[in-house]
């Protein structure tokens, strides 16, 4: 079984443990005065994060865990908060006294750390590395995140869906309309009612190309990161001109506000001049980039996630399909009969994501090919019926799940799973058999987000 | 050498080119980025008009600040 996703959500009397698989859920009631609960990080090992996530949310104890440190509370958080309990209505917090954090490291003779960030040295989201280096040669890397943690599902609680939609439609840009089309699941599946077949393919074609423009400034970064600076220059230009049809079907560069249930007209021609385009540009990308040998050298071999620790991990998206993992929230009917392929690779290095994510942007303009509609029909929506709801989403990174609660009408729980907190968490097994300068091609080649990850 | 500081100094230039910031980011999300990042696409080619991104305030001019402070990035202003 596949871990998706482990949280707590607090009832009248107890807490509720939820721990999402992909076969089935298991709930557990816990006790509200001692709150504690077994962990399952033994048998999966993505659970850490989430364990230690509940417990600074809601000082639940997870006993059995090796890993008990505070992963969204730093250094100077005020002690005995658990901010999202329902009896925590405070609007602002007081710093506490510095306490330290430990990180993992390795210890013994040469063995020296270094640490990175939270503040990097480009146009890059705060996240802290911290290395234990044997000479050039990583040894152990622990990723430290949420300093951009912004307690949205804080935020949350106690809005209409129509109040939440702006905010999360915002929690990550790269990934809006992903987010957007889970909430639209959401609703759907709230107010009981199905979306018109040209609407849903209206919507494909937006997520579709979320992920083209995505993937075009992954295949610009890698490259670049690797030291051939052309590429970026070329994918660049590409990923621009994705944006600006994205701009010029929505109004917004990142399709903001773009899923909603209106009649709209496709501006069918504009789009497929720039796929017919695009299909050529990334014909002479492909043709020229598979032929420099220098760049492959750096590729090859390097960040290897091999499939069996993939697995472990439940990693998604494409980190996963990349060792040859076959998860893909878009296998489903609509999209199989939209003549969708799946894009995997063995290898499970840098090359193999980067040539998953050119094979998945040769996908995607079939696909909106596939999709193409002249008239969108729109539709009402009745009321929103309460209950708990939950969606998964494939984007660029891979699987979003979302699942949200409503009570009275408002939202009592939203919780949202980024794909990138499940393969941040398996970033460290691809870097121990490289060296250091290999670090930033490495965790580029798996473009993770932080701003989904920290919430 | 001296006369082109003095002048410089003179005329209250300090660097001879609007350097940025490498930007910092505290509870964006990841728009502004991805923004600035496009700032340097063939389309737009920020650095032909002399204005770089540079990795640490202390060479920058000018100091970019995405998002709103968060409570865990706070303690890690630099201004």
């Amino acid at each position: 079984m596949r871990l998706i996703a482990r949280y707590a959500k607090e009832k009248s009397d107890s807490f509720e443990v939820i721990t999402v698989f992909d076969k089935k859920t298991i709930r557990e009631n816990i006790d509200k005065k001692n709150p504690s609960i077994k962990s399952i990080s033994k048998t999966y090992p993505s659970a850490i994060w989430f364990e230690r996530k509940m417990s600074d949310d809601f000082g639940i104890m997870i006993e059995d865990a090796f890993d008990t440190r505070e992963l969204i509370h730093h250094e100077r958080f005020p002690k005995n908060i658990f901010p999202l309990r329902k009896d925590f209505t405070k609007k602002e917090l007081e710093y506490d006294e510095y306490k330290p954090y430990n990180y993992e490291t390795i210890g013994g003779d040469s063995v020296f750390q270094v640490a990175i960030g939270p503040i990097h040295a480009g146009i890059i989201e705060p996240g802290h590395f911290q290395f234990s280096q044997s000479g050039e040669r990583m040894l152990h890397l622990e990723v430290r995140h949420f300093y951009k943690n912004r307690a949205i599902e804080k935020i949350l609680e106690g809005k209409t869906l129509n109040q939440a939609k702006p905010i999360i439609e915002r929690i990550s840009a790269n990934e809006s309309i992903a987010y957007q089309i889970c909430l639209r699941d959401i609703i759907l599946k709230a107010t009981n009612q199905e979306l018109p077949n040209s609407l849903k393919r209206y919507h494909a074609i937006l997520l579709e190309i979320e992920m083209i423009i995505h993937h075009l400034t992954d295949i610009g970064f890698i490259p670049n990161d690797a030291g051939f600076g052309s590429a970026l220059a070329y994918a660049s230009k590409l990923s621009e001109d994705a944006r600006r049809i994205m701009q010029s079907l929505t109004n917004h560069r990142f399709g903001f506000d773009a899923i909603k249930f209106e009649t709209i007209i496709f501006d069918k021609l504009n789009v497929f001049r720039w796929l017919d385009k695009l299909e050529k540009d990334i014909k002479f990308f492909e043709d020229w980039i598979s032929d420099i040998p220098s760049l492959w050298d750096r590729f090859d071999t390097t960040g290897v996630l091999e499939s069996e620790d993939a697995k472990t991990n439940g990693a998604v998206g494409v980190v996963a399909r990349a060792s040859g993992i076959e998860i893909d929230t878009r296998v489903d009917e609509f999209y199989l009969k939209h003549k969708f392929k799946l894009a995997t690779q063995k290898s499970g290095d840098v090359g193999a994501r980067f040539k998953v994510r050119l094979e998945e942007i040769k996908n995607s303009i079939k696909l909106i090919r596939e999709f193409s509609i002249y008239n969108i029909d729109g539709m009402k929506l009745s009321k929103a019926k309460d209950g708990e709801y939950e969606s998964f989403t494939e984007n660029s990174l891979g699987e979003l799940y979302m699942s949200i609660d409503i009570k009275d009408g408002v939202i009592e729980r939203f919780f949202a799973r980024d794909p990138s907190f499940i393969n941040w968490q398996a970033l460290h097994l691809m870097m121990l058999k490289d060296i250091i300068a290999d670090f930033p091609l490495i965790n580029k080649s798996c473009d993770l987000s932080y701003a989904g990850n920290d919430l | 050498m001296i006369k082109f500081w003095t002048k410089r100094f003179k005329s209250n230039i300090l660097t001879e080119n609007l350097e940025f910031d490498n930007m910092v980011d505290s509870g964006s999300c990841n728009g502004c980025e991805a923004e600035c990042n496009a700032l340097s696409n063939p389309y737009y080619n920020l650095e032909k008009l002399g204005i770089y991104f540079v990795a640490s305030p202390r060479h920058a001019d000018v100091m970019l600040l995405s998002g709103l402070m968060t409570f865990n990035m706070t303690p890690y202003r630099c201004f």
